[in-house]
């Protein structure tokens, strides 16, 4: 009996034995694979030092496998094309589907998989170091001011214990300075050209953005007219863009003066009605991310069709006591602009296209700032432009 | 012989007392109907009172009488019906929960309002869907939820019997669960929808339309006169639930009706214009110190100060930097910190 007992409790030990081991075996497998990950026949790495946008130097191993994307994709795209895309490990997807829907939506229809990558969550929100440690990226790519709050908050340490290097990259419109702000994009583009080994492409991007901004910088000159300008956001009926917002830095750019930048010292801010009235704009610009006063409703972006819901918006927009004596109103120069195409991104020459082309219609006969933008997302991104980006009222 | 010439000193005392009380109250009228003109006055130009009374007889030009009535006596009239519906609604509650520090923001009235705009600016959510055509959506959204908020302190405090104690602890209780709820809304908001909710959490009286200064108008009348008739048995109230049951006040009825009375018009100013902080709890004691205890008096004194302050807020916020005004929310705590400290001070020496 107690054989039989013995024999009992050795067969039950052997099964428990087997299940541990089937269930153990997935990992097993992974954990053997994980180190049989090799570059690519043919594919050489080297070591590098690069220089990021804060003038730090980061050792990376070129061109990069593996990356987390804390920022946003279409650079990394634009520059190190679809193979790029395959690269990411872990992506911000919280930051597209907050604040950038209608794109998100865009790069899903296209990549499915996407939608199947890990989150890393917004910095300073509800950022997870863990999920990049695991991703175990070669390099994170990020925003200055997403590297200061990883730093602040000690996550930075984390990682760089972790052996994962992090890139700041920048392109935003911080100064009217045309040399300095095409210095500052191209540094950045090139960045990403050596972390993907596509310096060529990188240059030719750089190349074609350089273009696109000189369009409007080099013919400006040619006017003397300074149209005055102001920016409102849609989202609350009288905050307009001040001295140190990005469209203060575009309207200069396109040879406009920013009515804002008189009383707003910061980015935005509320104006007092009467200022507007007074000083009577040329021309008048709504910054729309599809958010209103009474809430969300989406008029462009990539998703929208049509433009009657960007008109009817930008008609209930202007109707505000004596706001039809206002120049911009009489003469019908209000327009309405996707808010996520005049900040940092390589595409951002559209928003300073339009309001050239708004504030000079007669110089810049010529230009057609959509088709310059199809043209880009032509060349460098792997699907085509479509949506509502901008309305104006005398359509 | 004694006693009638005591009566008759107490007499005189009171009516010198009652004498100084309406003096009082006719200086704070004078300082807000000075405080609104000035307020009329204020703007990106000036705009003297002479050119005021030629716009109302409509002999001045076009121009300055459409900045007139389109923009500054709408949002003048805002400030002087919020500050005195904030006031009052400070005055009721600090009676009946017995509590210097309370305010109608103490029940979570402004947290729940907040949330409610968040809820619309975060997930396009509308209590109401047909008015987010209207743009009164956000609105409706605050003030319903400001009203939930109250009736949540209703049936909490119930369990304590609607004790002044059992009040400020729902209250709380209340008012942290709307803040929580607001802050999961902020964390789910895009930055442009954050963006709103904090500025709607600011305050603006540019959001003044003639609709909603009419509404608010109504309510702080209503709500005014309906305290002021309750203005004894608030007074009793102060002394102690027993003190004022033997004087036959019905406490637990008065409790609810001062509660639902002070929600509602604080529901409709926040909901209006966005959280307009300091008024309702300061007002109370800078109006006190000149009228004392006496709610016949003080209701009416804190809403003239308080309809002063948020007239005086306004025009700060308009001339810090000519041409962008500065969110009124800000400015009414960096107005009314100094006067209350004044009044605290001087009380104290």
């Amino acid at each position: 009996m107690e054989n039989a007992w013995e024999q009992d409790e050795k067969g039950g030990l052997m099964k428990k034995l087997i299940v541990i081991l089937v269930i153990l075996l997935p990992f097993l497998l992974a954990l053997a694979l994980s180190g049989c990950v090799q570059p690519k026949p043919g594919e050489t790495k080297k070591t590098v030092v690069i220089q990021d946008f804060l003038g730090r130097n980061v050792t990376v191993k070129v061109p990069v496998e593996r990356i987390v994307v804390l920022n946003e994709i279409d650079e990394v795209v634009a520059v190190g094309g679809k193979d790029a895309l395959q690269k990411i490990v872990a992506l911000n997807k919280w930051r597209y589907k907050q604040w950038r829907a209608d794109w998100w939506e865009e790069w899903t229809n296209h990549y499915p998989w996407l939608a199947n990558l890990p989150d890393t969550g917004q910095v300073g929100q509800n950022f997870n170091p863990e999920v990049v440690i695991n991703a175990k990226p070669d390099v994170v790519l990020c925003w200055p001011w997403q590297y200061y709050r990883l730093k602040e908050s000690g996550d930075l340490k984390k990682l760089e214990e972790a052996g994962i290097s992090v890139i700041a990259i920048q392109l935003l419109p911080t100064t009217a300075n045309v040399t300095e702000h095409l210095d500052a994009v191209s540094k950045n583009i090139r960045i990403l050209g050596v972390l993907f080994g596509k310096e060529q492409r990188a240059e030719e991007l750089v190349r074609f953005y350089q273009d696109q901004i000189n369009r409007v910088v080099t013919r400006i000159q040619q006017t003397e007219k300074q149209p005055k300008v102001i920016v409102f956001s849609t989202s609350s009926p009288w905050t307009i863009q001040g001295k140190k917002g990005y469209y203060h830095v575009w309207v200069t750019l396109a040879g406009g003066i920013n009515l804002g930048d008189r009383v707003i010292e910061g980015s935005s801010g509320d104006v007092d009605p009467e200022f507007v009235l007074q000083e009577n704009p040329d021309v008048i610009i709504f910054t729309c991310n599809n958010n209103f006063p009474e809430g969300i409703r989406i008029v462009v972006g990539y998703t929208v069709n049509s433009t009657e819901p960007a008109k009817n918006a930008l008609k209930e927009l202007i109707n505000r006591p004596r706001w039809g004596d206002l120049q911009a109103v009489k003469s019908q120069k209000v327009y309405l602009i996707h808010h996520g195409f005049s900040h940092e991104k390589i595409f951002q020459f559209f928003a300073l296209q339009c309001i050239a082309k708004w504030l000079h219609p007669e110089l810049f006969r010529d230009l057609d700032p959509y088709k310059n933008l199809q043209e880009f997302y032509d060349r460098f991104m792997p699907f085509p432009l479509r949506g509502v980006l901008y309305v104006e009222l005398s359509e | 012989m004694l006693s009638s010439q005591s009566s008759a000193k107490t007499g005189e005392l009171y009516t010198t007392l009652v004498k100084h009380k309406r003096m009082m109250l006719a200086i704070f009228s004078i300082l807000t109907a000075f405080a609104f003109l000035t307020n009329v006055c204020t703007g990106y130009t000036f705009i003297n009172p002479v050119q005021i009374v030629q716009a109302i007889t409509g002999n001045s030009d076009e121009g300055v009488s459409s900045v007139i009535f389109n923009y500054r006596i709408p949002v003048a009239l805002a400030a002087v019906v919020s500050g005195l519906a904030l006031a009052i609604g400070g005055v009721a509650i600090q009676a009946i929960s017995n509590n210097p520090l309370a305010s109608p923001y103490t029940f979570g009235i402004a947290s729940a309002a907040a949330f409610g705009a968040a809820l619309l600016y975060s997930l396009d959510i509308s209590l109401i869907p047909l008015l987010k055509i209207s743009g009164y959506a956000a609105m409706m959204n605050a003030f319903i939820f400001a009203l939930i908020a109250c009736l949540g302190v209703l049936l909490l405090s119930k369990a304590r019997g609607l004790t002044a104690v059992g009040m400020i602890l729902a209250g709380i209780c209340i008012s942290f669960f709307f803040q929580a709820l607001l802050a999961f809304m902020q964390y789910l908001a895009t930055q442009e929808a954050l963006q709103a909710i904090v500025f709607w959490i600011f305050g603006s009286l540019y959001k003044a339309t003639t609709e909603n200064v009419l509404i608010v108008t109504v309510t702080g009348m209503g709500s005014f006169l309906l305290l002021l008739s309750y203005g004894w048995k608030l007074t009793a109230i102060q002394l102690g639930d027993e003190v004022a049951q033997g004087m036959g006040v019905n406490v637990r009825r008065l409790r609810i009706i001062v509660l639902v009375v002070a929600a509602l018009t604080t529901a409709v100013v926040v909901s209006s214009y966005g959280v307009i902080p300091f008024i309702c709890i300061a007002s109370p004691h800078i109006a006190k110190s000149f009228v004392g205890e006496d709610v016949r008096y003080l209701l009416p004194c804190s809403g003239l100060v308080g309809a002063t302050i948020l007239s005086m807020a306004c025009v700060v916020s308009k001339i810090v930097h000519k041409g962008a005004i500065m969110p009124i929310g800000i400015v009414t705590s960096l107005v009314g910190i100094p006067i209350l400290l004044r009044v605290l001070i001087g009380e104290r020496q």
